[in-house]
């Protein structure tokens, strides 16, 4: 009975839990996403088989203990020197040289891999974090447009007695109550876009759907303090730390192995895998003795490194493209900064001036009053909007550089120190 | 008897084609780390400074990589560098720590890393050649003038 009730104050206890809602910083959240985001996760477990399936190449190059077959040859009526050499990739199959090409491939392709999972990391927390920008504009947008719809609350009742004294046209509250109830409308369905994108970034972060997230609320950027960014100083360091590019330099370094495994397979083909990245050279026949098809493997060979290259150079002029784009919005928010500021400035100033004419009960032109709102709810989504912008571009450029929160090295560093802890 | 003398011709050709590796690795740092030398400034921004460097500390990186990964290397490590070489090895391969604080200081540009990223790991791949030295020879490294001292400890 006790046991029946410390259960079912636990879980009403672990209830009342759940419910209480999570804070989550930016800084907190590029953290949860590096280490419970299932695609990351998903990734981290094809790296680990890449990682055992170089110890499985490795292993092939040991002698398989297949006594079956080599008792059956041994036993064998007549024993003829050839039925040996088909015993040689089971005994030594060290003495397969394609194994050994075989087996470096995978060593090669396990950084290839690991340039993946770099790749694949960047992205989500990029996109996690670009997606908390965005959250936090929708919020600060559903806050302005609460008090948009609260200064028009304010304007109809002063039009309404304004309309009922003749001071302004039949008819002035109406246009007025018709914003007011378009701002409603406006409100329901920003809070499910909230709630929509919360979820999704949820899903980012690996956390249940139940539960529930605030967002920090982020501090505005000191643009004073900000220099604009020069993209022909940075390209080629972007170039270089691009995990993409880096992974077809591995790519490209597996070609010349494959050559010689090619060459090679008259002494016998190699069954060993080259592992989780090797798909991509799939499409390469490897001929199997003495056959025929060498030269048709080496020409496929040749086509598949030009394939490669004008894969690696797309990719490359495609880092070029986002660098410079990213940066030209970058250095033109900046410009705009002080634009918006004077604007904000100057929509304060309007706002105040007329609630003390309308305060005083000075003559106001009911047009004056009606674009006057447009014009401040305008200003307040424009120093946003521009905010938002700014940040994407900075997440863009910071992705593109593989800094601050993307700061994860080369994965070759991570070797560096071991003592044969090979991939 | 022909066994033994099977697997001791394998080791020998293993460690002559390890021997053939570090020595052409050793040649091709020592042009570089020249070329790196005799530039009367360099420029970050062009295409072929940034690679020249990239060239030379990969070469680095190459050496601490190997080293952790291959074992024969690291077996013979102790016979290409040992107490009497290291003062060569520095002066004929590494960049002494005035030159890298140069270029690392030209590589940060407005809170920007803007040379590869084997440049900025220099000390790193430093380390990971210095741990896998014997006793005798890290002393020999630290006592060195032109060896690096930048090192972490």
């Amino acid at each position: 009975m006790k046991s029946l009730f410390t259960f079912l104050f636990l879980g009403f206890f672990s209830q009342a839990v759940f419910a209480v809602p999570r804070n989550i910083s930016i800084d907190e959240l590029a953290k949860q996403v590096k280490e419970a985001n299932y695609s990351v996760l998903e990734e981290a477990e094809r790296l680990y088989q890449a990682r055992e399936n170089v110890s499985m190449a490795r292993a092939g190059l040991l002698p398989k203990l297949n006594l079956w077959k080599i008792a059956s040859a041994a036993l064998g009526s007549s024993i003829e020197p050839t039925s040996l050499i088909e015993l040689v990739p089971d005994i030594a199959p060290f003495l397969v040289p394609a194994n050994w090409f075989r087996a470096k491939q995978g060593e090669i392709l396990y950084f290839a891999e690991k340039e993946g999972y770099r790749a694949l990391w960047a992205n989500e927390v990029s996109h996690a974090k670009t997606l908390f920008y965005q959250i936090r504009f929708d919020e600060d947008l559903l806050s302005v447009t609460q008090k948009a719809h609260l200064r028009l609350q304010d304007l109809e009742r002063i039009v309404k007695a304004r309309e009922l004294t003749g001071h302004l046209p039949s008819g002035s509250t109406k246009v007025i109550q018709i914003k007011r109830l378009a701002l409603e409308a406006d409100l329901k369905s920003l809070g499910l876009l909230i709630f929509d994108e919360k979820n999704a970034l949820k899903a980012f972060m690996g956390l249940a759907t139940e539960e529930d997230v605030v967002l920090t609320p982020l501090e505005r950027p000191d643009y004073s303090s900000i220099g604009a960014i020069n993209p022909q100083e940075l390209v080629l360091r972007v170039i270089d730390v691009a995990p993409e590019n880096r992974q077809y330099e591995h790519f490209l370094k597996v070609l010349p192995l494959i050559k010689k495994e090619i060459q090679f397979s008259f002494l016998g083909a190699s069954d060993i895998s080259r592992g989780v990245a090797g798909g991509i050279f799939d499409d390469i026949p490897t001929p199997s003795g003495l056959g025929f098809g060498q030269s048709a493997s080496m020409a496929i060979l040749k086509s598949k490194e030009k394939m490669m290259g004008l894969q690696k150079k797309g990719i490359i002029e495609t880092l070029k493209r986002n660098l410079f784009s990213s940066t030209a919005r970058y250095n033109s928010m900046l410009d705009l900064a002080s634009n918006i500021e004077t604007r904000m400035q100057l929509s304060n100033e309007l706002w105040k001036n007329l609630k003390r004419k309308l305060t005083i009960g000075e003559e106001v032109e009911f047009q004056e009053i009606s674009e006057a709102a447009e014009v401040i709810l305008g200003v307040d989504i424009a120093v946003m909007s521009h905010e938002l912008e700014f940040r994407k571009n900075s997440e863009r450029i910071s992705r593109l550089l593989f800094e601050n929160d993307y700061n994860k090295e080369s994965p070759e560093y991570d070797v560096i120190g071991g003592n044969g802890d090979k991939p | 008897m022909n066994r033994f003398l099977l697997i001791l011709v394998v080791f020998a050709l293993s460690s002559c084609r390890e021997s053939a590796k570090y020595q052409e690795w050793y040649e091709n740092t020592k042009i570089l780390k020249q070329e790196l030398e005799n530039k009367t400034s360099l420029d970050i921004h062009s295409p072929d400074d940034f690679l020249l460097l990239k060239k030379y500390f990969s070469q680095v990186k190459d050496l601490s990589v190997e080293l952790s990964l291959n074992d024969t290397l690291r077996e013979n490590i102790a016979q290409y560098l040992m107490p009497s070489s290291v003062e060569k090895f520095c002066s004929e391969l590494l960049v002494n720590d005035s030159l890298y604080d140069e270029i690392d200081k030209k590589c940060r540009k407005n809170g920007h890393y803007i040379c590869s990223q084997d440049v900025e790991g220099y000390i790193r791949f430093l380390n990971g050649i210095v741990e896998k030295l014997d006793v005798k020879t890290k002393e020999a490294w630290k006592l060195s003038e032109s060896c690096p001292s930048n090192l972490e400890e």
